[in-house]
């Protein structure tokens, strides 16, 4: 045995050893979801003629991701999804005051298939992520990509966040070319909105900075700010007397604060807020609080949570209800730009053991104009929807 | 102030952590340092397919293998090691296991042992930050002489990082302090028997630090009154029989559960070379005799 003393040498390598960084996931992840989307029927009351029934959506997702080499990991994502249902084509006030809603004829069904692939690399003191998404249905067609980034500073009590993502779509509106009268030149189609928007393009880019700070051990607080800019055919050629700008600029200022409470086996309080504005005139405020609560029995823990969400937007400019508004004016009397509000209640849960953990997710949404905070009006929107969504799903790693 | 145990089973041991505080932050503390007493030994596993120990082991002779910063840092401990005990302690003696069957109560043949002995060979293993290359196939490294030390001292970092102010990680008798006792009364540790494992001989109150011990009562065989233990000196292929148990208190685990370890293989060298350490331990030889400055 040597006499230079082994306990400096010993303690120097050990301390040498690196401490651990943001390591990359080591597990490989399957994963599948079952959700089901199902809106409530059209008033019967407000709907001359066409279905009631909206829309109902099927969906299934299965998700791999994996460990590539030590700092690598890649997240993968296919869904495919079934949608049956009509859909609103215009709403209009009468003379009596009252609003109609016109409901698409034929119950449509559609078929969309989504992909997606995001790899990350993970750095000592941060990550950066790419993202590719494909996506396609009959009518539709759309490709995005996106970069992001983490970096932490200030001994990882601060993190910055960045992100970067660009789309392009394509439209192919069914029955585009259904012409009524051969004999006429030019030719007229049985849907012109839907002819002239065939083909059309509409692209978005969108930045995201934010920065989340732990604020002691127990709070943790991240503030954002996102801009959109969309451009291109922005209509919806499916509507009657839908006319919308070429482009729109979203503004979204966002706040997030967790704070985790001793409360049986522990538990969370999230608390989101958003403030959106766009040049369309639409601004909307969104406030939701999510209790997570944690029981651990035995092996098993569960974690479930209860949250509660309000929605309140102020309509576009060129939302109107009027029957037959002149056909080059802007004009859209799509419920998603009236004035309204929403409300949301939820509750996801999480069961866990061993290498699985099984969650099962229900949410009922309802929106109504008259829950809304701001400018409210009293013109019936009709076609605002109530919806409900349960999801059901398994994870297995590996 | 509540006090928590949390128990599982992970690189073949019991492993308990005691933790005390707010139940939020240890029951967080509890599933992150578990994941990463688990993680440590997926990577390092030499039993678990597709570990990194196990794609080391199966390129020797035929190419290097990639590693990253954490197993060149453990690779550069087991330099150490190895210098410190002039050659006893080797990474690489793990072969050894193929001619030390302890539950057949038979002792192996001098030529089976001669057999592996020149794959033992800790010098002849090219390694640098970024890869390690065993040069002829059949050799095998593995982290089995401290690994678990190591995962005391990661799994009492995770819990220190999360907030948790005392506490201790014993895994399989490893024992790293996280922070002394709430009311700064010590963590009673027992110090097994070594002729009566199951009881202690001595307790020793650990405010800090860590704990770890060697014992030739953990896997041996006892043939015509003679004791082989598990502790083989990679220079002969042959068990050490000189110490019954070491016990070493250190600032870390890993180091405390080496130079347990070396002291063991140095045999009656063990006890000045320990006192040069000036680290508090207690030394049972094979005959019962107690030495400590505890």
């Amino acid at each position: 045995m040597k006499k230079i003393t082994a306990l400096t040498a010993l303690s120097a390598a050990a301390l040498a050893i690196p401490s651990i960084a943001e390591v990359a996931p080591e597990d490989r992840e399957i994963s599948y979801r079952y959700s089901s989307y199902q809106e409530e029927d059209a008033p019967r009351e407000r709907v001359p003629s066409g279905s009631l029934e909206r829309y109902k959506i099927d969906v299934h997702q299965i998700g791999y991701r994996t460990p590539i080499g030590d700092s690598w990991y890649l997240a993968s994502e296919l869904q495919y999804e079934t949608m049956s249902g009509a859909s609103p084509e215009q709403t209009y006030k009468n003379d009596a005051g009252d609003s109609v809603l016109l409901m698409s004829g034929a119950s449509i069904n559609e078929e969309r298939i989504d992909f997606k692939i995001a790899p990350k690399k993970y750095f000592n003191d941060g990550t950066a992520g790419g993202l590719i998404a494909y996506s396609t249905e009959n009518d539709y067609e759309s490709i995005a990509l996106g970069l992001d980034g983490t970096l932490e500073i200030y001994d990882k009590h601060t993190t910055l966040i960045g992100s970067l993502s660009f789309s392009d779509d394509t439209l192919s509106p069914t029955d585009a070319n259904v012409i009524i009268s051969a004999e006429s030149n030019p030719p007229v189609y049985l849907y012109p909105a839907r002819k002239e928007a065939d083909g059309k393009k509409k692209s978005s880019f969108s930045i995201y900075e934010g920065i989340s700070q732990v604020i002691n051990k127990y709070s943790v607080l991240q503030v954002g700010i996102g801009y959109t800019s969309l451009s291109g055919y922005l209509s919806d050629p499916y509507k009657f007397y839908d006319l919308r700008p070429d482009s729109r600029e979203q503004l979204t200022l966002s706040a997030q604060h967790k704070q985790f409470i001793n409360v049986l086996d522990g538990a969370a309080i999230i608390s989101n807020y958003r403030y959106y504005n766009d040049d369309w005139g639409v601004s909307s405020h969104t406030l939701d609080v999510k209790w997570s609560q944690q029981f651990n029995i035995s092996h098993y823990r569960i974690i479930a949570s209860p949250l509660l969400r309000y929605y309140t937007q102020t309509r576009a400019d060129f939302y109107s209800l009027q029957q037959t508004p002149p056909v080059d004016q802007l004009n859209s009397s799509d419920s998603r730009l009236s004035t309204y509000g929403a409300i949301t209640f939820g509750f996801t849960s999480e069961l866990k053991f061993s290498q699985w953990s099984l969650h099962l997710d229900w949410q009922q949404y309802y929106s109504r104009e008259d829950l809304a905070l701001f400018e409210a009006s009293d013109d019936e929107t009709p076609a605002l929807v109530n919806f409900s969504t349960f999801t059901a799903g398994v994870d297995y790693k590996f | 102030m509540k006090t928590h145990l949390h128990q599982f089973t992970a690189m073949a041991s019991p492993c308990k952590f005691i933790l005390q505080g707010e139940q939020s932050l240890i029951l967080n503390a509890c599933q992150q340092a578990q994941a990463e007493v688990e993680r440590i030994e997926k990577k390092f596993s030499r039993y678990q397919d597709n570990s990194l120990l196990q794609s080391i082991n199966k390129n020797a002779g035929k190419q290097a293998t990639k590693i990253d910063s954490e197993t060149a840092g453990l690779l550069n401990y087991a330099q150490f090691c190895y210098q410190e005990s002039d050659g006893l302690f080797d990474i690489s003696s793990g072969i050894l296991r193929q001619s030390w069957d302890f539950k057949s109560n038979q002792l192996p043949q001098q030529k089976t042992i001669n057999k592996s002995l020149p794959l033992i060979s800790w010098p002849s293993i090219q390694w640098d930050e970024n890869s390690i290359f065993l040069p002829q196939a059949g050799m095998e490294i593995d982290f089995g002489g401290f690994g678990k030390e190591y995962a005391a001292d990661r799994a009492a970092e995770i819990c220190q990082r999360l907030g948790i102010k005392h506490g201790l990680i014993d895994l399989g008798g490893d024992i790293r302090v996280i922070g002394d006792k709430e009311d700064q009364s010590g963590w009673a540790i027992g110090i097994r028997n070594p002729q009566d494992p199951s009881n202690a001989i001595s307790t020793i109150k650990l405010h800090k630090g860590a704990l770890a011990t060697s014992g030739n009562y953990e896997r041996f065989m006892k043939i015509k009154d003679k004791h082989y233990c598990h502790i083989l000196k990679a220079t002969t292929g042959w068990p050490v029989n000189y110490w019954a148990s070491i016990s070493i208190l250190a600032p870390q685990c890993l180091v405390a559960g080496s130079l347990a370890t070396l002291t063991m293989l140095a045999e009656q060298k063990g006890l000045s070379w320990l006192e040069e350490q000036e680290v508090p331990f207690l030394a049972i030889d094979i005959h019962g005799k107690q030495y400590s400055n505890l």
